[in-house]
């Protein structure tokens, strides 16, 4: 489509003109008229007297000269560069305290090709259970989590009881300093009693029993608890909030583009906890649409006394406590050391006498 | 389909008049163009349309728009 102007004067007669020719007009306006491309060799033939210019092209014809090949090129290219980098890895992270183990991974993702600066592979399944299969003896669980640009790599390390070790002689030590409070022996000698001190490694039962001037080692069997000191120091700020669900749902459309989240939605909640529905991904493009159902949360936010909060850090510090007690281990004591008053919080310093499992063992060679 | 071809392949003389519009199908020739009246023919004689600030908005070759205070259409 083609838009023309024509001298004013003469546009009713030049319709004329182009009615009596069977061309087609698609729009008139004051002194414009759209017409066909393909009409307008015809259209140049009768337009001798009459004052016809092209104006401008319209439609498709006109995106297509407007396109801005320069823009599209750069956005295509910024496309292809946002999506080789996100497929890159830039860092590996091999999560586990053991260096031998640390070196087999190491070794093991080279020759799986995961290294810096490589692309990212996507059968990580097959690559766990082949570095599992490889290094029984070493590597109990394997997880290869990939976290944008950077590979994190966790490891639990296999602990095999040493076989040889089963049946030698052994003695039970204290593996803590604490006092003894509880002993349970069933084989070997007990160098100590109830309610005396040990210091960690201490022998408690003996593995080296001595009978008719004949002495012997054996495995010393049994368990020993204790009563073991800990301090904890716990923060508490002032500002303190809490959350309250409310019934208000609502199903929003969520884009996940690279590591932003763009929601379709005109009212926003501040604070939610969401479901997901529904999830499209691209495989070729770092773009995910899904469908969530939103919970709105109201948090409000109060100011604590300092009795609450001395008695919130307090609670803070008996679960720090609580979370690393076994079966049959629990607090026996406890004592607000100290507080220390900062503008905006309040350390409290606290002491637990906790009822201990406190077992170890040391062979005899 | 046969209803679809008759709708896309129109051949009956229409006129569909609207507000302050007046939209002729499968008329003939212009005779005529004016700010006051507008001329055309069709199968069985001439339409005159007479009104003012007529003005064309669309003519192919089997419909034509016409826009402006119309007052009477004469056939």
């Amino acid at each position: 489509m083609i838009r023309l102007i024509v001298k004013e004067n003469k546009f009713k007669k030049f319709l004329k003109k182009l009615n009596d020719n069977n061309i087609n007009i698609y729009k008139i306006n004051k002194n414009t008229i759209i017409v066909d491309e393909k009409d307008l060799e015809r259209i140049n033939k009768i337009k001798t007297i009459y004052g016809v210019e092209i104006d401008d092209y319209v439609g498709i014809k006109k995106v297509i000269k407007n396109i801005n090949y320069i823009f599209i090129f750069s956005i295509i290219i910024s496309f292809v560069f946002i999506i080789v980098n996100s497929n890159i890895i830039y860092k590996i992270n091999i999560i586990t305290d053991d260096i031998e183990v640390k070196n087999i991974i190491k070794k093991e993702i080279r020759d799986y090709d995961i290294k810096i600066h490589s692309f990212k592979k996507k059968n990580y399944d097959i690559i766990e259970k082949n570095i599992i299969k490889n290094n029984k003896n070493k590597i109990e669980w394997i997880e290869i989590e990939d976290s944008g640009t950077t590979i994190n790599i966790k490891v639990q390390t296999r602990k095999i009881k040493n076989k040889e070790k089963i049946g030698k002689p052994r003695n039970i030590i204290a593996k803590k300093n604490a006092i003894i409070k509880r002993i349970n022996a069933k084989y070997g000698d007990v160098l100590k009693e109830n309610n005396i001190y040990v210091n960690k490694g201490d022998i408690i039962i003996s593995g080296n029993i001595s009978f008719n001037n004949i002495s012997k080692n054996i495995e010393a069997k049994g368990d020993v608890y204790g009563e073991v000191w800990y301090k904890v120091k716990t923060s508490v700020s002032y500002n303190d909030f809490f959350i309250k669900k409310t019934n208000e749902l609502k199903k929003v459309i969520k884009i996940d583009f690279l590591n932003k989240h763009i929601y379709l939605t005109k009212n926003k909640y501040k604070y939610k906890k969401e479901k997901e529905v529904f999830k499209i991904s691209c495989l070729f493009l770092p773009i995910r649409i899904s469908l969530v159902e939103q919970n709105k949360i109201i948090k409000k936010w109060t100011v604590l006394t300092e009795e609450e909060v001395i008695n919130k850090a307090k609670e803070l510090s008996r679960k720090k406590i609580n979370n690393k007690l076994k079966d049959k281990e629990y607090i026996i004591f406890e004592k607000q050391l100290k507080q220390i008053y900062f503008n905006s919080k309040i350390e409290v310093e606290m002491f637990f006498a906790v009822y201990e499992n406190i077992t170890d063992y040391s062979f005899i060679e | 389909m046969k209803n679809i071809r008759k709708i896309v392949f129109e051949k009956d003389f229409k006129i569909i008049l609207l507000k302050n519009k007046i939209n002729i199908i499968n008329y003939y020739e212009v005779l005529e163009i004016n700010d006051d009246n507008i001329i055309l023919t069709y199968e069985f004689g001439k339409i005159i349309i007479k009104g003012s600030d007529l003005v064309l908005t669309k003519m192919l070759d089997c419909e034509i728009l016409i826009e402006g205070n119309i007052k009477s259409v004469e056939l």
